[in-house]
C-alpha cells in the first residue's frame, strides 16, 4: 500500500467530497482491501481520519474568525448540522463556543501576563538544562561529595566523631570543584544527578563500587577509596547492639514497621537567615564565644572546621567566575563579575542585597545537604527569610521586581530535582500575629507556574488570609497541574504545635519538612518519618490471639481470649489495648534507637543553625535542639474504623454475620465474595461525612493521641502524632490480613488519613467534614490529605467558588490538604503510553513524582482514589 | 419525629453541586412528577414511590435475591428482574452485597433532611449557596416542603426551588415567603404540543409562572424562567422566542436556555424501561447564536445560556 501517497492524496483532497470508494478507485485498488488495509496501517477507520484531519484543519479556520458555513462548505460539508455534528465528536464543543473557549483563554492569559512576571530567556535556557538528564556530565563530578567527605574524615579526622564528622564536611567545602553553568546567576552545585541522592557511607561493597564506576573517579582515587573504606568505617561505626530485638518488639518491628529511620536524617529546616545575618565569620565568632563558655570540646571543635572550610568556599568561585569572565563574551562576563562580587561577600559575611541573601542561602543549603543528603532537608519560609533584603534593595534602587523575579526563579532551578522534596513555604502569619504575605509570597507562587515543573511548595494560610492570595495560590495548581503548592491550615496547626510546649511564637513561625512534617525552623529536631506503626493490625493481632495472621509464628501482641465470646465493648477495648502495645513499643523502640545517634550521628551544620545546640554544647542529635521531638507515623486509621464500624453494624447490631464467620474471613482472605461486599457496602465508610463511622475514626486518633501523651512522659522524649502513611500503605497493606472493611489481604490501606482510595462518594464537602472530624488539633505532624479533583475545578469559572470552599474548610479545621488535578482515564492512558507522558507529576504522597517513575502498584493506587468532579 | 407517612420520597441528596443556583448547593430531589416529559432525564423521579435499581454490569450472581423472591430469576446465566407484580419491598435491594440491586427512596423526617442539609452550611456561607428542592416535582408536597424551607430559614441556609410548575396555586402560596431563588420551567409554550411533549397542557404551568413572577417581583425575589433545549422537540426558534419573551414579559428576572444531556438514558436501563426519547444532534444553530439573536430580537440582553 502507498500509504504516504495516499495521505497525500487525501491531505490535498479534503476540501471534496472524498470517499472511501473513490479514493480506492483512484489508486486501483477494491475498496474493501482499500479500507482494511487503510486501517491496518493508520490504527484508524478512513472515515475517522479524514473526519479528523478535517476537523483539526477546520478548527484553525474557526480560530481565524471564518464563518462556520463558509468552513462547513470549505471541508465538504454541505450543512453546518452536518458540519457541527462532526466538530463535536471532535472537540466536544460548537465550533463558535471553541472559537469563544479559545478567545477567552487568550484574553485570561494576556490580562495574567499583565500581572505576571514573565520567565526571561536565561531561565528558560537554565530551566530547560536543569530538567535534562546530562549524565556524562553529572557523573563526572557526582562522586566529589562523597569522595571528599571520606577523604576528609580520614585524612583529618580524630578520634573523636564530632571533629571526624566536621573534618568530613569541612573536606567537601574546601576541596569540591568549584561549579558555574553558563547563564547562572546563583552558583554552586549538591553533587547529584537526577537519580543519585549524592551520598554514600561506603558501607556495601556492591554500593561502592557501583558509584565508584559510575561517577568518574581517577583509578588512583578508587584504589585510595578501597583501601580506606575500613579505617573510615572504624571511626563512624555504629553500637548496633541497641537494634537487637527479641520477642513481640522483633515481629512487631518487621510487621509493622515500628522501626527504622528513627535517627534524624535528612529532614530539616535549619536557621539559614543566620548565614545571612552573621555570616560564616560571625557564626564562628559564636561558636568560639560558646566555647569559651562551655569549655573546648569536640564538639565546637568539629563545628569549628566547618566554618573556617566556610569562609573559603566564596574566594574559590569568585576566582573561578573571574577566570571563567577572561574568555567569556561580553553579557556573560558581565554576569560572571557580578557572580564574583556577589561569592567574594557570601557565605563568609552577612548579605547586604537581595541577590547576596539568595547566594548565602543557596550555599547554606548546600552545606546542609552534603551533611547527610539532599532528600528532605527543606528551606522554610523563604518569603519571610528574603524579604528585608527585597525590601531594602527596591528601596534603594538597585533592584527591580523583574530582577527579583529572575533571582527566585534562578534559585528554584537550583533546587530542581526529579523527587524534590526540599521544601519551601510561602504565606501565613508572623510570629507576631500580622500577615505574613508579602510581595516575595506572589512572586514565589508566580516563578513556580512560570517554570512549570515541580517545586516542592506549600501555602500557609487560615480563614482570614487574603481571599486573592489564595485564589492566585489555587489557580497556580491548576496551571501547573503536579499537585503544587499544597495547603497549611495556621488555625490547626499552630494550636496543635502549642499542645506540645511550643510557645505561640514559635508556632506561628511553623514551615514544613519535605512532605508534610511540621518544624520550627532553625529551633527543632523533629526526627520526622520516623516511629511508624500500621495499627491496622492491631485488630489482626486480636482476633488471632495476639499473632500475625500474615507470619502465623510471630506473637507481637497480647492474647486477649476468644474474640467470637466478646461483646462489642470487649472487642474494641481489646483491639485498643494492643493499639496501646503496638505504641509503646514504637516508643520504646523509638528511644532506644535514639541513644545510638547521639553519640555517633554529629551534624555539624545542623547544630550551628539550630537554636539550642551552641549554648548547650549539645549535637543536634544529641538533644542539642531547643525543641526536640519524635514524630510518630499513625497508618490505618481510616480502615480500622471502616472495620469496627462494618463489626458493630453487621455483627453486633443487625446480627447477619457472626464473629466466628469475621474471623474466618480475615483468615482465609475472604472464601465467600458475597460477604466481603457486604462489609464493603453495607456498612458506612470514613470520608462521606457519616458521624457514625467518622467519630470512631476521631476516636481511634484520640486514643492514639492519649497514649502517645502518656508515653512521652514515661520514655522522657516528646512524642508527636502523624497520621502520614508516606509511601507506606502499599508496603503496610501487603503485611497486613483481609481486614472487615472488605479489604482483601496484601491490598494498600488508606493513604495517610485520608479515606480509603474510592470509598469517599459524597462529594468534596462531605469528604473535608470528615477529616475535620479527626482531632486534627492534637496532630501537629499534620493529617495528609490527597484529593483528587477534576482540573476544571480550578478554572476561573469555578475558582472563586472553590477559594472560598477551600476558606470555609480552613474555618471548619480542615489540617492540610494536596490536590490532583488529573483524571483517571490520562493515568490508565498513561500506564499503556509512558512515551507519551513525560511530564505528567501527581501528587503521589507528600510530594509530587512523574507519574512513569512510579511502580505499577503505586500507579493502581492513585487511579484507585476517588475522583472528585464538578457537578 | 418520625417520617409522616405523607412524607414524599428523597430520590437523592446531592451535595457539593456547584450549577443549581447561587454558590456552592446541596440539591434535594423529591420523588414523584405529574409530568411525562418524554426526554425526562430523571425518569427515576417520575414515580412517588421506592424504584428498585439494577446496574447489571455490578451483579455477582450470589443468588441471594433469587432465593428471596420469584421476582428475580437466572435467564441465561444473567440474572432478571421481573418488574411486573414487584412489591418494591426493597428486600432484594438490601440483601444485595455488591449494589447490582438498589432502591432509590428514602423518607426523612424535616428535622432530618434539615439535619443533612445544614451540615454543609459553612460552606454556603462563604459561598453564597445554600439548598435548592429539585425532583421530580418539589411542590407536591407543599407541607413538607414548608417545614424543611422553614427550618432552613431558621438557620439561615439560603433556599431555591427548581419546578415544573404543574401545581396547585396553594402550594406555591404555601413556601413563597420561605425561597429565596425560584428555577421554573418553559418547556413548550403551545399547549398542545407541550401536552404531547409532557402529558399535560401548559395552561397551569403559564399561569403560575406569571402569578410567581408577579409576586417574586414585590418581594424582591428572583424568578428566574428556563426551558431546557431539547432537540427536535422545543428548538425551533419562534418557540424559544415566544418563551423568552413570555417570561420577560411576566416579570421573570431571566430567562435561561438549558442545553440537553442524555444522562437519562442509562438510567432507563437501570430502571427497566425503554428509552422513549432517541435525542440526536439536531440544533440547527450554536446556542450562543441562538441567545444572541433572541436578545436582539427582544430587544435588550434577556437570555442567558447555561451549560
Amino acid at each position: 500500500m502507498q500509504l504516504y501517497r495516499i495521505i497525500k492524496y487525501i491531505n490535498s483532497n479534503l476540501d471534496k467530497s472524498i470517499t472511501a470508494e473513490n479514493t480506492a478507485e483512484h489508486f486501483g485498488y477494491s475498496k474493501w482491501y482499500f479500507c482494511e488495509a487503510f486501517k491496518r496501517y493508520t490504527g484508524q477507520t478512513f472515515v475517522e481520519y479524514v473526519r479528523r484531519v478535517r476537523m483539526q484543519r477546520a478548527a484553525i479556520d474557526i480560530l481565524e474568525g471564518k464563518k462556520v458555513l463558509e468552513v462547513a462548505l470549505a471541508y465538504g460539508y454541505d450543512t453546518p448540522s452536518g458540519f457541527n455534528k462532526s466538530f463535536i465528536k471532535q472537540f466536544g464543543c460548537y465550533p463558535k463556543e471553541y472559537r469563544k473557549m479559545s478567545e477567552d483563554a487568550k484574553k485570561r492569559y494576556e490580562e495574567r501576563k499583565k500581572n505576571m512576571l514573565m520567565l526571561t530567556d536565561r531561565c528558560a535556557m537554565l530551566r530547560d538544562k536543569a530538567m535534562t538528564f546530562d549524565r556524562e556530565y553529572t557523573h563526572k563530578i557526582c562522586a566529589q561529595r562523597t569522595y571528599h567527605y571520606a577523604r576528609g574524615c580520614v585524612l583529618e579526622g580524630s578520634k573523636t566523631v564530632p571533629e571526624t564528622f566536621g573534618a568530613g564536611l569541612a573536606s567537601v567545602i574546601r576541596n569540591a570543584t568549584p561549579f558555574i553553568r553558563e547563564g547562572e546567576l546563583l552558583v554552586g552545585y549538591n553533587f547529584a544527578d537526577n537519580g543519585y541522592e549524592g551520598y554514600a557511607l561506603f558501607n556495601d561493597p556492591e554500593e561502592t563500587k557501583c558509584i565508584t564506576d559510575a561517577m568518574g573517579l581517577s583509578d588512583s582515587e578508587v584504589e585510595w577509596l578501597k583501601e580506606n573504606i575500613g579505617s573510615y568505617l572504624n571511626k563512624c561505626e555504629f553500637d548496633t547492639s541497641y537494634y537487637a530485638r527479641e520477642g513481640r518488639e522483633w515481629g512487631l518491628s518487621m510487621e509493622c514497621a515500628a522501626v527504622g529511620r528513627c535517627v534524624s536524617f535528612n529532614h530539616s529546616v535549619i536557621g539559614y537567615q543566620q548565614v545571612l545575618e552573621l555570616g560564616f565569620s560571625g557564626l564562628l565568632e559564636r561558636v568560639r564565644h560558646f566555647k569559651g563558655i562551655n569549655g573546648d570540646t569536640p564538639f565546637y571543635r568539629g563545628i569549628e572546621k566547618v566554618c573556617l572550610a566556610a569562609l573559603e568556599i566564596g574566594e574559590k568561585y569568585a576566582a573561578e567566575a573571574e577566570r571563567m569572565a577572561l574568555t567569556a563574551e561580553e553579557g556573560w562576563a558581565c554576569d560572571l563579575k557580578r557572580v564574583a562580587a556577589v561569592c567574594r561577600r557570601v557565605p563568609a559575611y552577612p548579605a547586604r542585597t537581595f541577590h547576596e541573601a539568595c547566594q548565602a542561602l543557596l550555599f547554606a543549603h548546600y552545606f546542609n545537604t552534603w551533611e547527610d543528603g539532599i532528600n528532605a532537608n527543606s528551606l522554610g519560609r523563604l518569603d519571610q527569610i528574603l524579604y528585608p533584603y527585597y525590601k531594602a534593595d527596591i528601596e534603594k534602587g538597585i533592584l527591580t521586581k523583574e530582577e527579583a523575579f529572575e533571582l527566585i526563579c534562578c534559585l528554584w532551578i537550583k533546587l530542581y530535582r526529579n523527587y524534590d522534596v526540599q521544601q519551601s513555604c510561602v504565606g501565613g502569619i508572623k510570629p507576631d500575629g500580622s500577615d505574613a504575605v508579602n510581595e516575595l509570597s506572589w512572586m514565589m507562587l508566580d516563578a513556580t507556574e512560570a517554570l512549570g515543573f515541580v517545586r516542592c511548595l506549600s501555602v500557609r494560610y487560615s480563614p482570614r488570609t487574603d481571599r486573592a492570595f489564595l485564589r492566585r495560590a489555587l489557580e497556580v495548581v491548576g496551571h501547573v497541574q503536579k499537585g503544587v503548592p499544597f495547603f497549611f491550615n495556621d488555625d490547626v496547626l499552630i494550636p496543635a504545635l502549642m499542645s506540645h510546649g511550643i510557645s505561640l511564637e514559635d508556632a506561628r513561625d511553623y514551615t514544613q519538612i519535605g512532605c508534610v512534617e511540621t518544624v520550627i525552623p532553625g529551633k527543632s529536631n523533629p526526627h520526622a518519618v520516623s516511629g511508624i506503626t500500621n495499627i491496622l493490625k492491631a485488630l489482626e493481632y486480636t482476633v488471632n490471639n495476639g499473632k500475625s495472621i500474615m507470619h502465623p509464628d510471630w506473637e507481637c501482641a497480647t492474647d486477649y481470649g476468644d474474640v467470637t465470646k466478646m461483646d462489642y465493648k470487649t472487642f474494641k477495648d481489646s483491639v485498643f489495648a494492643n493499639i496501646d502495645e503496638m505504641l509503646r513499643a514504637t516508643c520504646n523502640m523509638y528511644t532506644m534507637d535514639l541513644k545510638p545517634a547521639r553519640t555517633n550521628e554529629y551534624k555539624p551544620i545542623k547544630s550551628l543553625l539550630t537554636q539550642g545546640c551552641l549554648e548547650r554544647g549539645r549535637d543536634f542529635n544529641d538533644g542539642g535542639a531547643i525543641y526536640d521531638y519524635c514524630q510518630v507515623m499513625l497508618c490505618g486509621i481510616p480502615n480500622l474504623a471502616d472495620s469496627l464500624a462494618a463489626i458493630k453494624k453487621l455483627v453486633f447490631d443487625e446480627g447477619r454475620y457472626t464473629m466466628e464467620q469475621v474471623v474466618d474471613a480475615m483468615k482465609n482472605n475472604y472464601p465467600d465474595e458475597a460477604m466481603r461486599l457486604d462489609f464493603l457496602n453495607k456498612a458506612p465508610k470514613f470520608g462521606n461525612d457519616i458521624p457514625e463511622v467518622d467519630s470512631l475514626a476521631a476516636e481511634i486518633m484520640d486514643y492514639c493521641c492519649d497514649r502517645l501523651e502518656h508515653y512521652s512522659e514515661l520514655f522522657g522524649q516528646d512524642f508527636h502524632a502523624q497520621p502520614f502513611t508516606f509511601l507506606d500503605m502499599i508496603l503496610h497493606g501487603a503485611n497486613t490480613a483481609a481486614s472487615p472493611d472488605g479489604r482483601k489481604a496484601g491490598e494498600p490501606i488508606a493513604y495517610s488519613a485520608s479515606p480509603m482510595q474510592g470509598r469517599d462518594f459524597n462529594g468534596f464537602t462531605a469528604l473535608i467534614n470528615s477529616l475535620c472530624a479527626l482531632p486534627t488539633k492534637r496532630t501537629p505532624g499534620t493529617t495528609s490529605a490527597i484529593v483528587e479533583v477534576d482540573p476544571k475545578l480550578f478554572t476561573d469559572y469555578n475558582l472563586d467558588l472553590f477559594t472560598d470552599i477551600m476558606l470555609a474548610a480552613a474555618e471548619n479545621g480542615l489540617s492540610n490538604v494536596q490536590f490532583n488535578t488529573v483524571d483517571a482515564d490520562t493515568l490508565l492512558d498513561a500506564q499503556k503510553h509512558p512515551e507519551k507522558y513525560n511530564n505528567l507529576a501527581v501528587r503521589v504522597s507528600g510530594f509530587s513524582q512523574k507519574f512513569n517513575l512510579l511502580d505499577k502498584s503505586l500507579q493502581n493506587h492513585i487511579i484507585g482514589r476517588t475522583k472528585h468532579a464538578t457537578i | 419525629m418520625q417520617p409522616s407517612d405523607n412524607a414524599p420520597y428523597i430520590m437523592q441528596i446531592l451535595r457539593t453541586s456547584m450549577h443549581d443556583g447561587d454558590g456552592l448547593r446541596t440539591v434535594v430531589y423529591l420523588k414523584g412528577c405529574p409530568l411525562r416529559c418524554i426526554w425526562c432525564h430523571n425518569p427515576e423521579g417520575q414515580s412517588a414511590g421506592i424504584d428498585v435499581f439494577y446496574y447489571e454490569d455490578k451483579c455477582i450472581k450470589c443468588g441471594r435475591c433469587v432465593e428471596l423472591c420469584d421476582r428475580h430469576r437466572v435467564i441465561d446465566d444473567a440474572m432478571v428482574l421481573d418488574r411486573e407484580g414487584c412489591a418494591r419491598c426493597g428486600k432484594c435491594a438490601e440483601l444485595c452485597p455488591s449494589g447490582a440491586l438498589s432502591l432509590c427512596g428514602s423518607r426523612m423526617s424535616p428535622e432530618e433532611l434539615y439535619a443533612a442539609i445544614e451540615r454543609d452550611k459553612r460552606y454556603f456561607d462563604r459561598t453564597g449557596g445554600g439548598v435548592t428542592f429539585s425532583g421530580g416535582e418539589a411542590l407536591l408536597y407543599p407541607d413538607y416542603l414548608s417545614r424543611v424551607l422553614a427550618l432552613c430559614k431558621q438557620g439561615g441556609i439560603n433556599t431555591a426551588i427548581e419546578s415544573a410548575m404543574h401545581v396547585k396555586r396553594q402550594a406555591i402560596d404555601k413556601v413563597i415567603d420561605l425561597v429565596d431563588c425560584w428555577m421554573v420551567d418553559i418547556k413548550h409554550m403551545d399547549s398542545d404540543i407541550h401536552k404531547r411533549l409532557t402529558g399535560k397542557g401548559n395552561e397551569v404551568i403559564l399561569e403560575n409562572i406569571a402569578y410567581l413572577a408577579a409576586e417574586g417581583k414585590k418581594r424582591g425575589v428572583r424568578v428566574i424562567a428556563r426551558t431546557p433545549l431539547v432537540p427536535g422537540c422545543n428548538d425551533e426558534y419562534q418557540n424559544l422566542l415566544s418563551s423568552a419573551r413570555f417570561a420577560r414579559e411576566s416579570g421573570c428576572s431571566a430567562w435561561q436556555i438549558l442545553r440537553y444531556n442524555d444522562l437519562g438514558q442509562s438510567k432507563y436501563t437501570r430502571l427497566g424501561e425503554d428509552v422513549p426519547f432517541d435525542a440526536r444532534p439536531q440544533i440547527k444553530e450554536s446556542i450562543l447564536e441562538l441567545v444572541e439573536r433572541i436578545d436582539r430580537d427582544l430587544g435588550e440582553p434577556f437570555a442567558v445560556y447555561k451549560p
